[in-house]
């Protein structure tokens, strides 16, 4: 019987060549197997080479890397000289316990392969140096970072290192990317918070802890153990971050594990923060939350909502995530928001029986809608906030977005949730005349058009 | 090059033999034997299409038959300007809604006959067919033996992560 393997590599490729746009297609593909994978390989990764490093290390001794690094890095030299559109060159760790042969371990010191690597990292187009730390336990990074440092040294001030690192070493997902300048200080992600922790209570116990001080001006706000992993590129100064940063990619879960959710805090609210959330002048450009529980997901102490300094005050949100959104607006080029759920309200009375935990419950009847209605507000009929004058913005709200996916959007509070047409639905006042603009990026997207559920 | 012919039909034999004679305008989407045609004059015997069975080149007839007065793409355009969109029309996607392995068939006759446009129709309706899909929803879908590792698995995974900064 005919076949999709009965093809040719030529008509497999002229079928990929429809899905050139869709990088999601792109990858599920390129994990089918392995034909499809050597044709689609080239497409995912036409602008990146990527350098797989495996460490050999044990506790008692020395950290080592085998010599067939050097023919790696010479395969993947070959190839960025090939490709002068590489433009990104990824460093991908793994740690082995296998020990290698006497002849065959080295340290990765050797002058000569930082020279290699040194050489790879200064391909002309450079504009992003990858760092994958995913699966690499905190003693393991205790060793690796000096090599880091002196990889990353020579790297020159404009480009962008990116770390990636899996905050949750027991499968739940949780992978982190934070990306900035070289040069630049602190870790820039006041909304990284909550990295890795699989309860509700666990989080909010963590938060309790730091001070409004400690929230604006802490590296990272948690103290989760394996925060640290993202501070080695912390080292050239101490200045407040440029506002370039971005971060994408936050919390992914693992469909291996379907009954495990993760669960992430978009930002914490030091006490009764009455005029506006302070939140940390990054912009995100990638915006990714997909299969975790947001946790706490509503501004509770603002009973009618707070409006984002930029917009207009009419325009007030209770939720977390719509304060986010207002706040990215600007800046997302791709905002991913799939198989989410909004974490259940504990609802609890003090002694004298008054409410307490969420205060207001009949203020916010649909937190979907809270979430997205003024974040995707009528970009035409949109009146300038209070000191939007002074950003020094010059586009206007989501001139940058690139692809929009809803998808799978569910609240425990009410048992519900919509999908891509279903929020379509909840927000078509909002989007007024931008509803073609909205149902393009979602129809750009593969939104399955399937209405409230 | 032979004299330009009047006939008005030409005859095709399938792989199994079939004989189908067909007006030569329809026969002529296919770039092949147009090029055929064109090349040797008048044809009286049935010209054989060894690739494809009588089912599918009926198929392909009739694909060819309903798009007979399209404008022919010319020879070097650019293949972009036919890539841009994976939208079927509606004939289109009736004609295509058919059990994979004569989708499949048609592809690799449109790709044998040389019937550019038809092999467009087939392959957008394959990726429309993948798109949103799961690995394991396309292996399921197209019946795809897993030959992966885990560890390369894994290793594909970490590696695709990476590319959303393009």
């Amino acid at each position: 019987m005919t076949s999709l393997n009965h093809l040719p590599n030529e008509l497999l490729s002229l079928i990929i060549t429809y899905l050139d746009d869709n990088l999601s297609d792109l990858k599920s593909l390129s994990l089918v197997n392995r034909r499809l994978y050597g044709i689609t390989r080239d497409l995912i990764h036409r602008d990146s080479v990527h350098i797989p490093i495996s460490l050999w290390w044990d506790a008692q001794r020395d950290m080592a890397i085998t010599s067939s690094i050097f023919n790696t890095i010479q395969v993947v030299d070959r190839a960025a000289n090939r490709n002068p559109k590489v433009c990104s060159v990824v460093f991908t760790f793994h740690v082995t316990t296998d020990e290698p042969q006497l002849g065959e371990r080295m340290s990765p010191f050797k002058p000569e392969v930082l020279l290699l690597l040194f050489m790879l990292v200064h391909v002309p187009k450079l504009e992003i140096v990858g760092i994958d730390l995913v699966g690499i336990g905190k003693e393991v990074l205790g060793q690796l970072r000096p090599f880091l440092e002196a990889l990353l040294k020579p790297i020159k001030s404009h480009v962008l290192v990116t770390a990636l690192h899996a905050a949750d070493t027991q499968g739940l997902g949780g992978r982190t990317r934070i990306q900035r300048e070289r040069g630049t200080g602190e870790v820039t992600s006041a909304f990284l918070l909550g990295l890795g922790l699989t309860s509700s209570e666990e989080s909010l116990t963590l938060f309790e802890t730091l001070s409004e001080d400690q929230l604006e001006n802490a590296k990272t706000t948690t103290t989760e153990p394996h925060t640290d992993q993202l501070l080695y590129i912390n080292t050239a100064s101490q200045s407040r971050p440029k506002p370039k940063s971005r971060l994408s990619r936050i919390f992914k879960r693992k469909p291996e594990h379907p009954s495990h959710h993760s669960h992430v805090l978009l930002f914490a609210t030091p006490g009764n923060w009455l005029s506006h959330v302070p939140l940390l002048p990054i912009r995100l450009s990638h915006l990714h939350l997909e299969g975790v529980t947001i946790l706490s997901p509503s501004l509770d102490y603002a009973p009618h909502g707070l409006p984002h300094p930029r917009y207009d005050r009419r325009f007030p949100t209770n939720s977390k995530l719509g304060y986010l959104l207002m706040d990215q607006s600007w800046h997302l080029k791709t905002l991913t928001l799939v198989n989410l759920d909004f974490e259940e309200t504990v609802v609890w009375r003090s002694r004298c029986g008054r409410r307490r935990g969420r205060l207001w419950p009949e203020t916010v009847t649909d937190r979907w809608r809270d979430a997205l209605y003024w974040a995707f507000w009528e970009r035409e009929r949109f009146v300038r906030g209070v000191g939007e004058e002074e950003t020094g913005i010059e586009r206007g709200r989501w001139e940058k977005l690139e692809w929009l996916r809803l998808e799978g959007l569910r609240d425990r509070d009410c048992r519900g949730g919509y999908d891509g047409e279903g929020i379509l639905k909840v927000l078509e006042v909002s989007i007024g005349d931008d509803e073609e603009w909205f149902r393009g990026m979602l129809r750009k997207a593969g939104a399955e058009g399937r209405g409230c559920t | 090059m032979a004299t330009p012919s009047t006939q008005a039909t030409v005859k095709l034999q399938s792989n199994d033999n079939v004989v189908i004679e067909v007006e030569r305008a329809i026969a002529e989407r296919s770039v092949l034997i147009k090029n055929m045609l064109e090349d040797c004059g008048e044809v009286t015997d049935a010209i054989p299409i060894s690739n494809v069975n009588e089912s599918i080149l009926r198929k392909v007839i009739e694909w060819c038959e309903h798009h007979k007065n399209d404008p022919v793409a010319a020879e070097n355009e650019n293949d972009d300007s036919r890539k841009k969109t994976t939208d079927i029309d509606e004939w289109d996607q009736k004609f295509m809604n058919v059990d994979q392995e004569m989708l499949f068939e048609i592809i690799l006759a449109a790709n044998f006959l040389d019937i550019k446009p038809l092999l467009d129709t087939g392959c957008k309706t394959v990726a429309n067919m993948i798109k949103g899909k799961s690995p394991e929803e396309i292996r399921k879908l197209f019946n795809i033996q897993n030959d992966f590792t885990p560890e390369e698995e894994e290793q594909i995974r970490r590696e695709n992560e990476w590319a959303e900064d393009r």
